[in-house]
């Protein structure tokens, strides 16, 4: 396992061929690279200027000139869809690497460290998990004030016990494997073998969890901005859009529909995706 | 008479014949809350819901206030003034009773204030009448309001539906329960409460309609008026379209379909008494009034009007709704902003802000950034998004952050912000002087050169030529000082079934319910 586990150019290629072949991969990762593609060039693609107000023009339907109509302050709603994947990708990103970084380096200590340090890391990690996520989202928020920034620190340290307990209990699988023995016969420090030779071998683990993990991130960050929490005005942000949008469903469908559905493909993608990963590199399917 | 936020509390609607069989014996009208009332006390709350659906179907006052702005008899069918205006002496009408059988007399009417000016209700009214000190019923049908300085906004104030008169005997056999059972001489009675569902109201079938502009001077033509509580606009709208509602007082934003249906009818009340404004913290820049006067220049009110509400709004100049009496249009016009970015920016230049066209401007190497903060709402955060768009044109650059109404207003004492999205209701001039007297109601304003005397005026002069004087000045002086930045104020826009008759607002946007009917009611 140690060998595939780290994902050298072989084991990639392996992987990349087998993601090809699947069809969620390739859904998935379609919207994925439409919405990195969307990311990356905004600026470029979207036919407005997406903070541009024209009130005589508010709530208009799709049509050639609005592709999806405008909203309730005479916004590009396209635009704003598409600049809006900057904040998407932005959040995934965050989030996730809040989460995974400092999860991954308590799990390790926990996991592959000394005893102690194990006792007072899951001690940590049971008063993190004691709490709903949300409870303790919105309580980092509380402390914080109302931001995205603050948002995406919110739900990144929300996500960190998760991350935490995966990796210990790989790590502590893995402590025991003979090649970390052998390190450790050869003279190997301890921080060495918890980051040289335990953490190259849990990536799997990781990459599926990170998949599984992410969506729900995001989501949560639109959640917050639903409800005023994350992003704010005039931040094209769809959650955010998504909550100034809503009391017009009877009488301009379009301008939630047009967030809404984004939110609806963005996660999709991502879990196609991540199904396709865990798929892929899951060990009992490998 | 001061009510924050009317839309946050926003008031019962009304509503139609049901299309149930039961309607078929019943005359029953079914209206909406937006919320469950806290209690039905007149007297004991500031809610809005509260005094409204208290003082449009349960209670009387004094007087009610006409069209023009002046008080018009009700309970009291006369009243006097002190030649030093520290009293005013009622005279009451005869043969009043309560819903319990009771008289309405000046006894009742001196136990209703007594209970307000009670220290140990701590009533949250109390501080509304402040120079109030006692009340003497002279005889049955005479009372005697005594002050510590004369009181202007007396008369409008008891006009409203705090100061409705509940019963004695019921509040003294029920105690604190009587916030759950109140009894007042209106032209309904209540029936029963189902907290968070709905309020059951009867007919009062001895009921005499005082009020001089009433269509409906006997009982009232619907035997039952149940009040539905629904937060929710889309349950409310799909209420409508069922006919579950007959009326329902909607936001803007849900309006525009059902007006074009002809089932319907949409009633606006255009003498709204509201104001939204920007205020200011009047740390620097923004103690210089020219650099408040560039924010003032740079807004676009009809748009912020049309993004906000759709229209059923005006944008306004002045410091004081139009709909209140004594604003002054002409003070408004000459002192007053319009839109004007290009005279925005040829300030910010003379005040030293430059820039190169993009981002915001900066002086002395301090960017023009600036923190707004609004209570949060969805009419509110369209406004913030031409605001602040608006702002951005000239180089200002405003970060918004919204809350609920109970962290908003007490934020607004502490330090971080530097201005405020504020709206206020009111029915008098008196507002002026809650909001802007010396250190003015968030204790950020500093002293203007004649305000305070000309507040005091409005406070204290009961002559209306005379105060009037007071309330332009006053006016003047704060669009002279740019204290604020006014914005508009909306109109209530309730939608009705167009079989429903008589739906009229008064000047506080109450209806008379005993006026209401369906067409098809025999």
């Amino acid at each position: 396992m140690s060998a595939a586990a780290s994902l050298p150019t072989s084991r990639l290629a392996w992987v990349l061929d087998r993601l090809w072949h699947n069809r969620s991969a390739r859904i998935g990762g379609g919207i994925i690279a439409i919405i990195l593609l969307c990311a990356a060039f905004a600026p470029w693609i979207a036919p407005h200027d997406p903070m541009a107000i024209d009130t005589l023009r508010r709530l208009e339907p799709p049509s050639a000139e609005h592709w999806l109509g405008t909203d309730e302050v005479g916004r590009d709603l396209a635009s704003r869809l598409i600049h809006g994947t900057r904040y998407f990708v932005l959040i995934c990103l965050i989030t996730t690497v809040i989460a995974g970084v400092i999860g991954t380096v308590l799990g390790l200590i926990s996991g592959a460290g000394p005893l102690i340090a194990d006792a007072v890391i899951m001690r940590f990690v049971d008063v993190l998990l004691a709490f709903p996520t949300i409870l303790l989202v919105l309580a980092v928020i509380a402390i914080l004030g109302p931001s995205l920034t603050t948002a995406m620190v919110a739900v990144g340290i929300g996500n960190i016990p998760g991350y935490a307990r995966l990796v210990r209990s790989a790590a502590l699988t893995i402590r025991r494997e003979e090649y970390v023995e052998a390190a450790r016969a050869l003279g190997a420090s301890e921080l060495g073998i918890i980051f040289g030779t335990v953490l190259p071998n849990i990536v799997s683990p990781l990459v599926v969890y990170t998949s599984y993990a992410m969506p729900l991130a995001a989501l949560a960050a639109a959640a917050l901005s639903f409800l005023g929490l994350g992003a704010q005005p005039p931040a094209p942000e769809w959650g955010a859009m998504l909550v100034n949008a809503r009391s017009f469903l009877f009488t301009a469908w379009w301008a939630v529909a047009a967030p809404g559905l984004a939110i609806f493909a963005a996660i999709l993608g991502l879990n196609l995706l991540g199904n396709a990963l865990r798929d892929v590199l899951d060990p009992r399917d490998a | 008479m001061l009510s924050r936020r009317g839309l946050v509390l926003s008031s019962a609607a009304i509503a139609a014949a049901s299309a149930t069989p039961a309607a078929a014996s019943t005359k029953e009208l079914r209206f909406r809350l937006v919320e469950d009332p806290e209690m039905l006390w007149s007297g004991q709350s500031v809610s809005l819901t509260v005094n409204t659906v208290v003082g449009t179907y349960l209670v009387e006052r004094l007087v009610y206030q006409g069209t023009d702005g002046k008080p018009q008899p009700w309970l009291a069918e006369s009243w006097t003034f002190s030649d030093d205006a520290k009293q005013i002496t009622f005279r009451l009408r005869g043969g009043i009773k309560f819903h319990d059988g009771t008289d309405c007399d000046a006894a009742a009417v001196k136990f209703h204030f007594d209970s307000i000016l009670d220290p140990a209700r701590a009533s949250p009214v109390r501080p509304i009448i402040a120079a109030l000190e006692s009340v003497d019923a002279l005889d049955p049908l005479t009372v005697r309001f005594n002050f510590s300085r004369p009181f202007a906004p007396f008369m409008t104030i008891v006009a409203g539906g705090a100061y409705g008169i509940n019963s004695p005997a019921a509040l003294q056999r029920l105690g604190r329960q009587y916030g759950r059972r109140p009894v007042g001489t209106g032209p309904y009675r209540f029936v029963s409460w189902a907290p968070g569902s709905e309020i059951v109201l009867e007919r009062n079938p001895t009921f005499r309609q005082l009020r001089a502009d009433a269509v409906n001077k006997g009982a009232p033509y619907a035997d039952r008026i149940t009040l539905s509580v629904i937060p929710e606009e889309g349950v409310a709208f799909s209420a409508l379209q069922t006919r579950e509602l007959s009326a329902a007082e909607l936001q803007t934003d849900t309006v525009e379909r059902l007006a074009r249906d002809r089932n319907f009818r949409v009633v606006v009340d255009e003498n709204a008494k509201n104001l939204s404004f920007l205020e200011f913290a009047f740390r620097p820049p923004f103690d210089d009034p020219r650099m408040r006067e560039a924010v003032s220049l740079a807004l676009d009110r009809a748009s912020i009007v049309r993004a906000a509400y759709a229209g059923y709004a005006v944008a306004v100049r002045g410091p004081m709704s139009p709909g209140i009496p004594g604003y002054d249009e002409a003070v408004a016009q000459q002192f007053g902003t319009g839109h004007d970015p290009a005279r925005a920016r040829a300030i910010l230049a003379e005040l030293g802000w430059t820039g190169t066209g993009r981002g915001p401007v900066s002086k002395d190497g301090r960017e023009a950034r600036f923190a707004l903060r609004s209570y949060a709402n969805p009419v509110a955060d369209r406004a913030l998004a031409v605001i602040q768009r608006n702002l951005a044109d000239i180089g200002i650059q405003v970060a918004i952050t919204t809350s609920d109404w109970g962290s908003f207003y007490p934020s607004l004492l502490r330090d971080g912000w530097d201005m405020n999205f504020m709206r206020w209701t009111s029915f008098d001039p008196f507002v002026l002087v809650q909001l802007f007297r010396h250190p003015g109601h968030r204790r950020a304003l500093p002293r203007f050169d004649g305000l305070d005397e000309a507040l005091a005026g409005i406070e204290t002069t009961l002559d209306p030529d005379r105060r009037q004087v007071f309330v332009s000045e006053a006016q003047k002086l704060l669009l002279q000082n740019r204290a604020i930045v006014p914005l508009m104020t909306n109109h209530n826009v309730t939608v009705v079934q167009a079989g429903l008759q008589n739906y009229v607002p008064d000047a506080f946007n109450l209806v008379k319910p005993g006026d209401l009917r369906m067409a098809n009611w025999a």
